[in-house]
Order: C-alpha cells, then sequence, then structure tokens
C-alpha cells in the first residue's frame, strides 16, 4: 500500500458485515507494523550513514580485506546467513498454507522458522565470542564498533520478533482451527512481514560490512558526505 | 473503526484496570500529563536556581560552577523532551486524536499503555541520575562530545550513562505511543471525518508525530553510540585525546559526526513541539473569535511545508562547529525558506482575529500571546539563520533569548490555553477564571520581561554558558543589574505558576460546572454524550460527520456555530 493509497482511504464507509470488520481490524494492524518498519528503516538508515561518514576518517580500517581481518573468514556468517534465509523461507511458507486448509505443514513451518531464527541469533552470539577470543573486541577499532552495534541491534530486533513468533506459536496451536483461520493466517502474515524485512535488513548489513574500502568512499562521494563535513 | 472492536466491548471495573493499568487514552493522556508537569516543576525549579546565580553571583554557597552545568543541562533537556514532546504527543495526542476524528479508542490500547510506562521509567531513570555519585551530567543539554563523558564535566561517571539511557526509553516510549497516533489518525476516522476535515490540532499533532518517528532514531543512534563511547571504549565520536595529562584509548571519532546526527534529531525537535503549538492555536483562535479559520487548506499544507523542510535545516545549530564552510550557503537557504509557511500560519491567525467576535476567554488569551511571542521569537531567528549574523551572535544570550521565546515560552503558553480550553471536557469544571487571566498576564507579561532584555545582552556580547561574569571588562555594569532583574522576574514567573497548579487542583472540586460544550465549539469532542466523556467515548453509535470543523458564524442560522456533526439547513431554505 503506498502512502497515496492510505490517504485516498475511506475508512468510514459502511462494513456491513462482521467479516469487514476483521478485515479492518487487520489492515489496521498491518498499517501499525509497516508504521514500525518504517522507523527501524530510518534508525538503521541512520546508522549506516554514521557508518560510511566514519569510514572517511584516516583510522578506519577494514574488516575483510586481508587474512589478518576479523572477517575474512566468513564461514560462520554464511552459515548464519542460511539460517535466517531459512527461518524466513519458513515464514513464507506458514503464511501460505494457513490460507489454505494444509494445518499440519502450518505448523511445521512455522515450528521451523522459530527454530531457525534462534538458531541465526545463537549464531550470532558464536560469532561475537570467537571474534572476542582472537582479540577482535567492540573496542579494537571503529569498524569492529559499527560490526557490533549493527550485529547487536540486528539480532535483537529477531529476538523481539521471537516474542511475537512465540504468540502467533501460542494460537496457530492451541486455537480452533477452523473458527480461528483467519486470526492464525493475520498473524502469520504479522510475522512473515517482519522476518522478510529482517532478512533484507540482514543481507544489507552483511553486504555493507564486507564491502570493500573504495565502494564505501564512492557512496560517499555519490552521496556528498565527504569533504570534512 | 466503525463498530465496537475488542477493548470497546471491555469497560474495566476495578481501579487498577481504571486508573492505573488503564488503556483508556484519556486516562493515559491525563497519566501522561501529570508526569510530564511534575517533571516540569523540577526543570522550573532548576531554572530558578540557574537564575538565582547569574543574577546575584557568589550568594548562593551550594550553587558552584559544576551544580550550575548540572542545572543548564537538566533545565534544558527536561523541559525539551520530557515536558514539551511529553505533554504535546503523549497528553495533549491522547487526549484529542481519538475524540477529534470520532473513534472509540487508539487503535492499539495496549501499546499505548507501554507507551506511558515506558515514559514513566525514563523520567525515573533520569532522576535517579540526581542521587548517584557525581550527580547529573552537566554536558549541557545538547551532550556535546567529547567533553560529556569526559573527567571534567560533572556527572561524566553516572550521571551521562543514565541520561543517555533515559532518552533510549523514552525513545521508545515516544515510537510506541507514535504508532498510535499515525495509524489512528490514518485509518480509525469515522464516517464522513476526510482527512481535509480534521481539526488542524490532529493536523499538527499528526504530522509532529510523523516527523517525531523519524527524528528521535538519529537521538537513539547518537545516544546508543555514545553510550559505546563511554561504556565500552569505543571510538565513535572520540578523537584522540589527552584528558588530564594522559592519553586515553580512544582515537579517531568524529565529534561532529555527532553533531550532525543530534541536531539530525535536534531541528526537526523543534517543530514536534511547534507544530501540535500551531494546530491547537488555530482551534482556539477560531473558536473564541468565533470565526472559520482563514485559509484552512494553506494552513495544512503549510504544517506539511514546515514538516518536510524541518529536515533539511539541521546544520544551520552548527555554523560555528567547524563542519565544511560550504554547507553554511545550503542550510542558510533552507532555513530563510522555512520562515515562509510559518509566516502564512501567523497570517491566517491574524485574519482570523480579524473582524472576528473576539471573546477574551482564558484559552484565547494564550493563543494570542502565543501569536505575540512565536512572532517575536520568529523574527529573531531570520537574524540566526544567516551564518553571517550568526556567527558573533552564536554564543551569546541573543540566541538563548531566541530559542526560549520561539520553542520555550511560546509553546508552553499553548499548552496552558490548550489545558484552559480542554479542561471543561476532561473534567466537566470549568477552571477558575480570575485565577486563569493572572496567571496569563503574570506569565505573558513575565516572559517578556525575562527574555526581551537577553536580546540586548546578546548584542553587547555577553556570553552564553557562563557559570559567572566576573573580570569581562566587555560587559558593563548595567548588565549585571539587567541580570539581577532578569533574575527577579523569573522567580516571579516560577511563582506565578502556583496559581495555576492549584487552580487545576481547586477547580477539580470547586470549579464551575462545564457542561457538554461550554466554548460553543464545533470539532466532535465537545459533541460526546457525556462530560467527561465515557470509556469509548460516545455510547452506542459513533458521531457522523458533516463539515468541517469550523463553521462559526455562518450566514442564516441563529446559532453561531455548526457541529460537525450538523445536518441541518440554513433557516431561509428550510422545506
Amino acid at each position: 500500500m503506498n502512502i497515496l493509497t492510505a490517504l485516498s482511504e475511506k475508512p468510514w464507509e459502511e462494513n456491513p458485515n462482521p467479516q469487514m470488520q476483521k478485515a479492518v481490524r487487520e489492515r489496521v494492524r498491518i498499517s501499525g507494523l509497516r508504521v514500525l518498519l518504517t522507523v527501524v528503516s530510518v534508525l538503521f538508515f541512520l546508522f549506516i550513514v554514521a557508518f560510511l561518514m566514519r569510514s572517511q576518517y584516516p583510522d578506519w580500517q577494514p574488516l575483510a580485506e586481508q587474512a589478518s581481518h576479523p572477517l575474512y573468514d566468513k564461514t560462520q556468517l554464511w552459515l548464519n546467513s542460511i539460517y535466517l534465509i531459512l527461518a524466513s523461507v519458513g515464514m513464507q511458507i506458514a503464511r501460505m498454507s494457513s490460507r489454505g486448509t494444509k494445518r499440519q505443514l502450518t505448523k511445521g513451518a512455522l515450528i521451523v522458522a522459530g527454530v531457525f531464527s534462534s538458531a541465526f541469533v545463537a549464531g550470532q552470539l558464536l560469532f561475537w565470542q570467537q571474534l572476542t577470543a582472537q582479540g577482535f573486541t567492540v573496542d579494537a577499532n571503529p569498524a569492529l564498533s559499527f560490526f557490533y552495534l549493527f550485529t547487536g541491534l540486528h539480532a535483537l530486533h529477531v529476538a523481539i520478533g521471537l516474542i511475537t513468533w512465540l504468540v502467533a506459536l501460542r494460537i496457530t496451536l492451541f486455537s480452533d482451527p477452523t473458527a480461528h483461520a483467519e486470526k492464525i493466517n493475520h498473524y502469520i502474515e504479522l510475522c512473515a512481514m517482519y522476518w522478510h524485512f529482517l532478512l533484507g535488513l540482514w543481507v544489507l548489513l552483511f553486504a555493507l560490512l564486507i564491502s570493500k574500502p573504495e565502494t564505501y568512499n564512492a557512496i560517499v562521494e555519490f552521496c556528498g558526505l565527504g569533504g570534512g563535513v | 473503526m466503525e463498530n465496537e472492536t475488542d477493548h470497546d466491548m471491555h469497560e474495566p471495573t476495578s481501579f487498577w484496570t481504571k486508573y492505573v493499568w488503564s488503556q483508556d487514552h484519556k486516562v493515559i493522556a491525563i497519566q501522561y500529563s501529570v508526569i510530564a508537569i511534575l517533571v516540569g516543576i523540577v526543570a522550573l525549579i532548576l531554572s530558578g536556581l540557574m537564575r538565582l546565580q547569574l543574577g546575584f553571583p557568589g550568594s548562593f554557597d551550594f550553587i558552584d560552577p559544576s551544580a550550575y552545568y548540572q542545572f543548564v543541562t537538566m533545565h534544558g533537556m527536561i523541559m525539551v523532551i520530557y515536558l514539551l514532546t511529553a505533554i504535546f504527543l503523549g497528553g495533549f495526542g491522547n487526549y484529542l486524536i481519538p475524540l477529534m476524528v470520532g473513534a472509540r479508542d487508539m487503535v492499539f490500547p495496549f501499546v499505548n499503555m507501554l507507551s506511558v510506562w515506558f515514559y514513566l521509567l525514563a523520567v525515573i531513570v533520569l532522576m535517579a541520575s540526581f542521587f548517584v555519585p557525581g550527580g547529573p551530567t552537566g554536558a549541557g543539554w545538547t551532550l556535546y562530545p567529547p567533553q560529556a563523558i569526559l573527567p571534567g564535566t560533572p556527572g561524566n561517571d553516572w550521571g551521562i550513562i543514565l541520561m543517555l539511557v533515559s532518552l533510549a526509553i523514552f525513545i521508545v516510549a515516544a515510537t510506541m505511543g507514535g504508532l498510535n497516533y499515525v495509524t489512528t489518525v490514518l485509518q480509525a476516522r469515522t464516517r464522513g471525518m476526510t482527512l481535509m476535515r480534521m481539526p488542524l490540532t490532529v493536523w499538527g499533532i499528526f504530522m509532529a508525530t510523523i516527523l517525531a518517528l523519524l527524528a528521535f532514531p538519529a537521538l537513539f543512534v547518537s545516544a546508543v553510540m555514545m553510550l559505546f563511547d563511554k561504556i565500552l571504549g569505543t571510538s565513535f565520536f572520540m578523537p584522540a585525546i589527552l584528558s588530564m595529562g594522559q592519553q586515553l584509548d580512544h582515537e579517531g571519532g568524529s565529534p561532529i559526526l555527532f553533531q550532525h546526527l543530534f541536531w539530525f534529531f535536534g531541528h526537526p525537535e523543534v517543530y514536534i513541539v511547534a507544530l501540535p503549538a500551531f494546530g491547537i492555536v488555530s482551534d482556539l483562535i477560531s473558536t473564541h473569535a468565533r470565526k472559520n479559520i482563514f485559509g484552512y487548506r494553506m494552513m495544512v499544507w503549510a504544517i506539511v511545508g514546515i514538516g518536510v523542510l524541518s529536515f533539511v535545516v539541521w546544520a544551520h545549530h552548527m555554523y560555528i562547529s567547524g563542519m565544511n564552510p560550504m554547507f553554511g550557503y545550503f542550510f542558510a537557504t533552507t532555513t530563510l525558506i522555512i520562515a515562509v509557511p510559518t509566516a502564512i500560519k501567523v497570517y491566517n491567525w491574524v485574519l482570523t482575529i480579524w473582524h472576528g467576535n473576539i471573546k477574551l476567554n482564558v484559552p484565547m488569551l494564550f493563543a494570542l500571546g502565543f501569536v505575540s511571542t512565536f512572532t517575536i521569537g520568529g523574527l529573531t531567528g531570520l537574524f540566526l539563520g544567516n551564518v553571517v549574523v550568526d556567527l558573533p551572535l552564536s554564543d551569546t544570550y541573543f540566541v538563548v533569548a531566541h530559542f526560549h521565546m520561539v520553542m520555550g515560552v511560546s509553546p508552553i503558553l499553548v499548552v496552558f490555553g490548550g489545558i484552559y480550553h480542554w479542561y471543561p471536557k476532561m473534567f466537566g469544571r470549568m477552571l477558575n477564571d480570575t485565577m486563569g487571566k493572572f496567571h496569563f498576564w503574570g506569565t505573558f507579561l513575565g516572559t517578556y520581561a525575562i527574555y526581551f532584555p537577553m536580546h540586548y545582552l546578546g548584542v553587547l556580547g555577553v556570553p552564553r554558558r557562563y557559570f559567572a561574569y566576573e573580570n569581562y571588562d566587555f560587559i558593563p555594569e548595567s548588565a549585571k543589574d539587567l541580570n539581577a532583574m532578569i533574575s527577579v522576574m523569573a522567580i516571579f514567573v516560577a511563582l506565578v505558576q502556583l496559581v495555576f497548579i492549584y487552580n487545576l487542583i481547586w477547580s477539580l472540586f470547586k470549579g464551575k460546572k462545564a457542561g457538554d460544550n461550554p466554548w460553543k465549539a464545533t470539532s466532535l469532542e465537545w459533541q460526546t454524550e457525556h462530560t467527561p466523556p465515557t470509556h469509548g467515548n460516545w455510547g452506542k453509535e459513533l458521531p457522523v460527520c458533516h463539515r468541517w470543523a469550523y463553521d462559526y458564524s455562518v450566514p442564516g442560522y441563529e446559532q453561531d456555530f455548526l457541529p460537525q456533526t450538523f445536518t441541518g439547513q440554513p433557516e431561509g431554505q428550510k422545506a
């Protein structure tokens, strides 16, 4: 729904049947989530701008250029990325199947999504531990500080998402599937939106963190952020 | 929403669910306002203490330089964030949005309740900093690094950490509230309430909320990164630096990066406070001048325009920061452009009053006071928006005078006006008129007496932020006398506020009964079945909106106002 559609909507128009009423309530929740995701996007956008501006100072050290750099070996990060992708896929399958009658598939996919999301958070923490063990602590260099900041905040968002996942799971497992089919679908829909967003965000952050300094310079140059702002 | 929804059906019955863990937007609004007023009183006392030092230096032993800087910092941060932002969005926004758009409540009542409790938590964390070793931070309300976290700055140990944590919690609270306000306005308007029929109060709060949702993340980013620098020893903002003769571990960070982030939040923050004030003043003026608002559409577009422009002017706070000088030209231009929609609003208020049937009720007095102080404050903004004029004035009392007129006195006058206007709806009783008029004249004239002379101090070159002014030859004796006078007036204005607080409590029990619509106003909140409105606001049927909110003195009708729910025909056209 783009902004113009949102503005030209007429929520006051008659909704004669209760079915439509539910639709209104669901639309309200989806709008709320979209506003929230906009705020989260702005938050990370500003972090990324700060990252790019900070990358222009002489003490900047890239993270993944040489074997001695902390992110040179990206195996764990790739593995974590796969977990998150699988979680997102799980959510999507649950979303699609919850519209039909394949209830077992919905339940299974939803559980898989949660398990892989937890694996992602655990994997990120494990990678933190590996880095710290090698002496790559949060204050070692500015790029690394940003790495901890980005991954920490992102994992926190996934963890908060897991709370809503628990709510959706409870409804899916324990409520009467025939009577509450739409409610189940709606909650999974909200979770799926949030998960896809976090996957996209992770891909962006991952790509940014392992990019070459030349890439940062080019972006900064293009956006006019350089030159002693 | 059109019909009853889940939460409407369950009216809370116990004391706790009704008044403490309440999900009713009206109770939440009152909770927000009470917390904001209480914390505002703390900030008011701090300003009094500052003025005691400035007016009568050396007379008060307990105010040493550290304490003075702590007063300055806490006063500024509390007034801007914890009082004004909270009371406009959390207080007025919560109370008025659902009532004015004809909804039963906010769309996410539970999140709304969480919002006020997070806000309280933020306030408690902030207040805790008065009681920790070293006291609250004295870094100035802008918290500029590197000094904010270095030894030598008061409260660099615990104070700054609590401040940053409190801000982060406040931002979470504001975001939860903001989600509600935006979604409620977009999705829960009653039948017939098109966007272009909404009262300007709702428009102002709506746009301010959008600004808050987009700008507060910048403060969050800077607070989190500074916390990292302070606690974990990173160097986001901290350059290589010698402190007390020792080389610190930090190196290479950029303090200016912090300033960019801070002001990317800080300037929209001015309008987060100003836009709701614009909206409320428009409604007060129109209602109490019994005239339709002049140029409604233009007023709406001016609010939207100011909101958008407020994101591209932030660096005018940084002309002397050492940023790229080329930026000055761009930001001076955008800053001056923002004067255009702002001026449109002032003209429209004046034209609304013009030939109106002006009732000088207390809310109207405050609204007119706002137009006066805002215009004066806005004009000095034109001076400071220009780089060459700003450079010599930036560190003087001219700036203090400017921003206190434009974003201190002006919005607070609107807060008062709004409270006098809507108190009858909130509690069913009128505030006492005599006390109200005394409160207005004391505050209005008193604040002019405080801030107008400060412009002259600024032009004389009296520097701001200083603890004492001894041994500066360029500061004449007369400036010190003026400072003493300003301090006396500041204490006077602070005391006048006691009358207001007393009035709030006295009128709760002894005020004149208000009835449903004491001001004969048109907007929906005055058309509720009960006063104060009961849970769910509207009884069985939601109101239906048939017209805009400004049908005052419409020719052909007996009464001089047509409520938004009114469907009748003019006398002459009746069948």
